[in-house]
């Protein structure tokens, strides 16, 4: 039988105030398992919670445009990133957003698209999540990542499009004292460059697709919650 | 003082290395620091930034200065708008950080670039638009801004985009950098080489108690930003409506159904909600009585939902709320929540043109 390994019980436990009259981790006073037990599990539940967090929202928009030819494998690639609302489509660079695996189970956590959509009658509306290394095109996307969300229906429902695997690009973070340019600290971070796009099969501004209150956020890997 | 330089990772503490009878070791302790070090300071998570292209604005955000980050991250994209493009066209960025009584609007403090003395221009201007993104990035200390931010803790950060006609600003985005030092000057974080084999652990800055202070901070410092949408002022949210509760203009799904926001809260002590701090920046325009007022608010998935502010009369001068309490549900599906705001106003028009909401621990 395998050896039963636990590092958190998934909730914070307050202990007494550090430095306190009841520190049972001041001078002279022993230490119980248990003290330590529940240290590590709170710091590991801290780690994972703190990890995760929303990246990005937006309030959406209404848009008509198809995504271009072999736009039939709903593949983001061609969405028309490059063109812009008034030209029917709702295309968004959402940003670079430091993302670290998950706690200590060094999971990588999902990243997921949550919007409210609806479809012209008769028409499809899909959005589409893509992560790519910062500096990269979305249309040239090399190393990179999507995930598409569609629907038919004509009353507003929720979509959801989720990343289980991407890729991490790294970047150095430097900070410095502006006074003396003096570097403070330094070091290395995982960071991903947000995509966020949406089409409608209709073609025509005569059949609007509607999408509303897009929002970019992090949640544990498989199978946690 | 001493200081350490730390990489990001979290180590994996198993609950049978303290089981009772185990002999205690230098580097339980020595993980255990490790650990609380990353789990305050490596996973920072207040951000703020603009959700969607613009041709220029004025925008407010909303931080709240803890203990937990020493740096911000501001980073810029600038971009043409795929037409013909005017040699020069770029956004000029201006920040500004206050307090609500001091201001800090000059170099070095403010980063040099994000002082409004310098144009951010796209790339390759004759490429297809999305191959003129121009990715520009920052560091702000916040520690410099606190030398002169005394007067409280709840910071507004003020952009001005003045943007060419031929470019556009594609995005604006900050997020708060996370800790590669452990330094004992702050109020948190420890040195894990504290702990030496067979060495003596003495009380104080590098005894046991700092790792639960350290951690502790974590808790209480390290917030999670779960709302931060902005309209430029010239362009903000709007209500008019006298009667009811109604989604503010610009903020509609459909009908009378205000537009909701996901987020999943952090969940801590209990299982059920998280306790959240929330701020507007508004102002009431047009109102035919001093003694009238406003109201916002903000529906979560809580029991005690919606939350309400009432909003003085301001004779069209922008004001910034003081901070209100409400909270978000940790055991919706998938511990997902959601959240939206509804407004009205006794006379005149409200206007909103930052919106936050961010983690308030108890």
């Amino acid at each position: 039988m395998g050896r039963v390994s636990l590092t958190t019980i998934e909730r914070w436990l307050h202990l007494p105030t550090p430095g306190g009259s009841d520190d049972h981790l001041r001078a002279d006073h022993a230490g119980s398992s248990g003290l330590f037990q529940i240290l590590g599990s709170n710091a590991t539940h801290l780690a994972r919670e703190n990890g995760l967090r929303v990246l990005w929202e937006d309030r959406g928009g209404e848009f008509w445009e198809d995504l271009d030819a072999g736009g039939g494998s709903n593949d983001p690639l061609y969405l028309r990133w490059e063109d812009l609302d008034a030209d029917g489509v709702y295309v968004r660079f959402a940003g670079v957003h430091r993302v670290r695996l998950w706690g200590e189970t060094a999971g990588l956590p999902r990243i997921t698209l949550k919007c409210r959509a609806a479809a012209p009658s008769t028409y499809t509306v899909g959005v589409a999540l893509v992560v790519t290394e910062p500096g990269a095109s979305p249309i040239s996307r090399t190393a990179g990542a999507y995930a598409v969300a569609t629907t038919t229906s004509t009353s507003i429902t929720t979509l959801t499009a989720t990343l289980s695997t991407y890729p991490l690009a790294h970047l150095e973070g430097i900070g410095r004292d502006p006074s003396t340019r003096a570097i403070e600290e330094r070091g290395d971070h995982t960071v991903v460059a947000l995509w966020v796009g949406a089409w409608c099969t209709s073609g025509s501004s005569g059949g609007k697709g509607s999408l509303s209150g897009p929002t970019v956020f992090l949640r544990p890997p498989d199978p946690y919650t | 003082m001493s200081t350490e330089p730390r990489i990001l990772f979290t180590p994996r503490v198993d609950a049978q290395a303290y089981a009772s009878g185990v002999t205690a070791r230098a580097h339980h302790a020595a993980v255990l620091a490790n650990l609380a070090n990353d789990a305050t300071g490596g996973h920072p998570g207040q951000r703020f930034g603009i959700g969607q292209r613009t041709a220029g604005g004025t925008y407010h955000w909303f931080y709240r200065r803890t203990a937990v980050a020493k740096h911000l991250v501001l980073r810029a994209t600038v971009a043409t708008t795929g037409g013909s493009y005017t040699a020069g066209h770029g956004a000029v960025l201006t920040l500004t950080v206050t307090d609500g009584t001091n201001t800090v609007s000059t170099t070095p403090t403010i980063p040099p670039g994000l002082d409004g003395g310098d144009t951010w221009q796209p790339i390759n201007t004759t490429a297809l638009r999305t191959e003129t993104f121009a990715h520009y990035e920052w560091t702000m200390s916040l520690d410099a801004l606190a030398a002169t931010l005394t007067a409280s803790d709840n910071w507004r950060v003020k952009l001005v985009a003045t943007v060419g006609a031929t470019a556009f600003l594609e995005s604006f985005q900050a997020e708060e950098l996370p800790r590669w030092l452990v330094d004992t000057a702050d109020s948190y974080g420890q040195i894990p080489t504290d702990y030496l084999p067979r060495g003596v652990i003495r009380d104080g800055a590098t005894g046991l108690q700092r790792i639960w202070a350290t951690a502790r901070v974590g808790y209480t410092d390290a917030l999670r930003t779960y709302h931060a949408q902005v309209r430029p002022e010239a362009d903000p949210w709007s209500s008019t409506s006298t009667a009811a509760y109604e989604p503010l203009g610009g903020d509609i799904e459909s009908g009378t159904t205000p537009i909701t926001y996901v987020c999943r809260p952090r969940r801590m002590r209990g299982t059920t909600r998280c306790k959240v701090r929330w701020r507007l920046r508004y102002r009431t325009v047009g109102m035919s009585s001093v003694s009238h007022t406003a109201s916002v608010q903000l529906l979560t998935g809580h029991a005690s939902s919606p939350f309400a502010v009432t909003l003085a009369d301001t004779a069209g001068t922008w004001t910034d709320t003081a901070a209100q309490t409400a909270y978000l549900i940790t055991d919706g599906t998938d511990r997902l929540d959601t959240i939206s705001f509804l407004a009205k106003t006794q006379s005149g028009t409200l206007e909103v043109s930052s919106r936050w909401v961010a983690d308030d621990p108890d």
